[in-house]
């Protein structure tokens, strides 16, 4: 199949339109096996439209497909496994009973596995067994309190780890494959079965301490994380395989929600946006995400580690604004530059997310790519923003913490009809502010992209772009390899699985 | 998080060690029996009575080695009245119950009636049951 019938193999077609009832019969049957009874006896409570169908959830099953269905062509040296993980499962009851999250943030972590290999793309998901979804799965009820659902505990909430959802990001860390949340720690899974083996703990004082989805990872392999709660900050550095070299715990200077941060080759760097945390409504029953305050009249604070000595460190401040995912961060001649997806204020997860999650077609704020100079002789920090309405950005993994050139994200086209995905991929370009970029037709909708470097190769770019998406006419989720240094050729290749699967958040491709 | 949470671990130490001697006599036996404590360390068990603070000062605390399976404890001679027990295991056998450096409880702990909170301890109220002149038995599930 040539670049062009891809488009519109992706689009709406008759033929797509054709393999839709494939894929439901296929959702079903593997929904069937697990619960041991007829699937969609009872309609669903989620009533979103075609788009929305991913964030229907699974009801806990696994699901695996052998051989995807490749249109194009894999690249030979692209081998490996592309994990991902996002919540999965948002419903739970039957009857009047039932019971759906009011958030995106909720659901429990299903962990995927693409795995590229000389016979083909398999897929595999696995719902992450944490003590929650087991707790959950038995009783067919949410028992434990939520992030963004207002859920009186049913079952005893110890620590951050009874309600920990595994369910943000995934990444292959020596022997372990880490499910990450945000609030606790990681958990880890068998990289091969994706079987759950237990949460981690670094050293016995840090149980139970929060470990963020958003680790930094050098290109040796280093791996640099955060996690904060209750007012306090903790820092790892941890070796490629997974040893606690050094920690440090402090008083954050922010006190509400920090999701991702940034690395250089000297420093640890944060933007700490302006969010706190209304206690009085938590005591009122309101949940930890509807409890978060956004305080627009404070500035976003900037906080700068020592990487060598996490004691040594520097704070300063810019105006407010909203910061979820860094794509990388650079430092030279006492100037680091960080790169991030900005948005005004706390409303595409307090309010957008939350109307999403009732079906509402609702297009979000904006959020654009932004680049600031932060002049640590001056102590000034300078920001600018471009136009293009994107997330989840994404570099080489050879530059993190390096001089990079490139930046790559899923991007809105500006044609979303129902504000859910986005529909097409952009790589800019950051010395000659070029925009390399591909769009898709409305009918798709893109989750996170992530750069494949090609095996023995040290240049920037050269390797693959490689994400998934959700093809709204099919009914089915695929993945996508384009060529790293010209996303306007078009895909590579699409990898097509008979089945839609939940959307995830964020993942990591490791090559073989 | 309601800071709450914060002081448990203090509430603990001091609701252990700071024990008010007991002045009961002749009153009931209370029997507790405590399930999935683990196999390490020591089980330490708080009494309290509503004129007590709740995780502040008990009126009587008891301790026994952790097993698996299940361990039990008796407090001997108890007024009537309504009481509520507060326990966790003392693992690394260092008399307190030892908290991440978030404050949060890293070693097991449990209520009577099985009472959570929500984040933090439950209240009096919810760990709270009444002993009368005959002898009683409880189950506390630490897991």
């Amino acid at each position: 199949m040539n670049r062009r019938s891809f488009f519109t193999a992706v689009g709406a077609t008759a033929a797509s339109a054709a393999t839709a009832s494939m894929a439901q019969t296929a959702s079903s049957a593997a929904t069937r096996a697990v619960l041991g009874g007829p699937a969609g006896a009872k309609p669903p409570l989620f009533q979103g439209s075609a788009r929305m169908t991913p964030l229907r959830g699974y009801h806990g099953q696994d699901v695996a497909c052998e051989r995807a269905a490749i249109e194009g062509k894999v690249p030979q040296e692209l081998r490996g496994v592309f994990y991902r993980n996002g919540p999965g499962l948002f419903e739970r009851g039957a009857g009047t009973n039932k019971q759906r999250y009011s958030h995106w943030f909720d659901g429990d972590g299903l962990v995927h596995a693409w795995r590229f290999t000389d016979q083909g793309v398999s897929h595999q998901a696995r719902f992450v067994q944490t003590k929650k979804f087991i707790a959950e799965q038995s009783a067919n009820a949410f028992l434990a309190p939520a992030f963004g659902s207002a859920l009186p505990a049913h079952m005893p909430v110890r620590n951050s780890d009874d309600v920990n959802t595994a369910n943000t990001n995934v990444y292959k860390l020596g022997d372990r494959l880490l499910a990450m949340w945000e609030g606790g720690s990681a958990t880890d899974l068998d990289p091969q079965s994706l079987h759950t083996r237990g949460i981690v703990t670094w050293s016995p004082e840090l149980k139970h301490m929060p470990f963020s989805a958003h680790p930094k990872i050098d290109p040796d392999g280093t791996f640099w994380n955060f996690g904060t709660m209750m007012g306090k900050m903790v820092l790892y550095h941890l070796s490629p395989t997974g040893e606690l070299l050094k920690h440090a715990v402090f008083d954050a200077p922010t006190g509400g929600m920090v999701h991702d941060f940034a690395i250089t080759h000297k420093s640890l760097v944060f933007l700490l946006p302006p969010i706190g945390i209304d206690y009085a409504a938590m005591r009122k029953g309101a949940a930890f995400g509807q409890a978060l305050t956004w305080n627009g009249n404070d500035s976003t604070k900037v906080l700068i580690v020592d990487r060598n000595d996490f004691s040594k460190r520097r704070i300063l401040e810019m105006p407010a604004f909203m910061v979820f995912h860094f794509g990388n961060a650079w430092e030279a001649d006492n100037v680091i530059r960080v790169d991030f997806v900005q948005s005004k204020n706390l409303d595409i997860m307090s309010d957008w997310m939350p109307r999403m999650m009732r079906g509402e077609t609702v297009v979000p704020d904006r959020s654009n790519p932004a680049f600031v100079k932060i002049d640590l002789n001056r102590g000034k920090c300078d920001v600018a923003m471009r136009d293009e309405n994107c997330e989840f950005p994404r570099v080489d993994p050879r530059v993190v913490g390096l001089r990079n050139r490139n930046v790559y994200y899923p991007v809105d086209n500006g044609d979303r009809p129902e504000g859910f995905g986005f529909t097409g991929v952009m790589r800019i370009d950051t010395e000659s502010g070029k925009v390399d970029r591909y769009n898709f037709s409305e009918q798709v909708a893109l989750e996170e992209h992530v750069v494949v470097p090609r095996p023995s190769s040290g240049r920037e770019g050269d390797g693959w772009l490689v994400g998934v998406g959700f093809d709204v006419a099919a009914q089915q989720s695929f993945a996508t390899v384009f060529d790293a240094m010209n996303l306007a050729a078009g895909p590579q290749a699409i990898i097509r699985l008979p089945y839609w699967t939940p959307v995830c958040f964020h993942g990591h491709f490791h090559t073989a | 998080m309601p800071r709450t949470l914060l002081n448990l671990a203090a509430a603990f130490t001091i609701s252990i060690f700071g024990l008010a001697a007991s002045s009961a006599a002749f009153g009931a036996d209370l029997t507790v029996e405590i399930r999935n404590a683990g196999d390490k360390g020591t089980v330490m068990v708080a009494l309290f009575k509503p004129s007590d603070r709740w995780l502040g000062r008990a009126s009587m605390g008891t301790a026994a080695p952790a097993r698996n399976g299940a361990v039990t404890v008796t407090f001997k001679d108890l007024e009537e009245g309504e009481y509520a027990i507060s326990l966790f295991v003392d693992e690394n056998g260092n008399g307190r119950m030892d908290t991440n450096p978030i404050g949060i409880p890293i070693e097991p702990y449990a209520f009577s009636n099985d009472a959570t909170g929500n984040f933090g301890p439950p209240l009096f109220e919810k760990a709270k049951f009444n002993v009368a002149k005959e002898n009683k038995s409880i189950v506390i599930n630490v897991k």
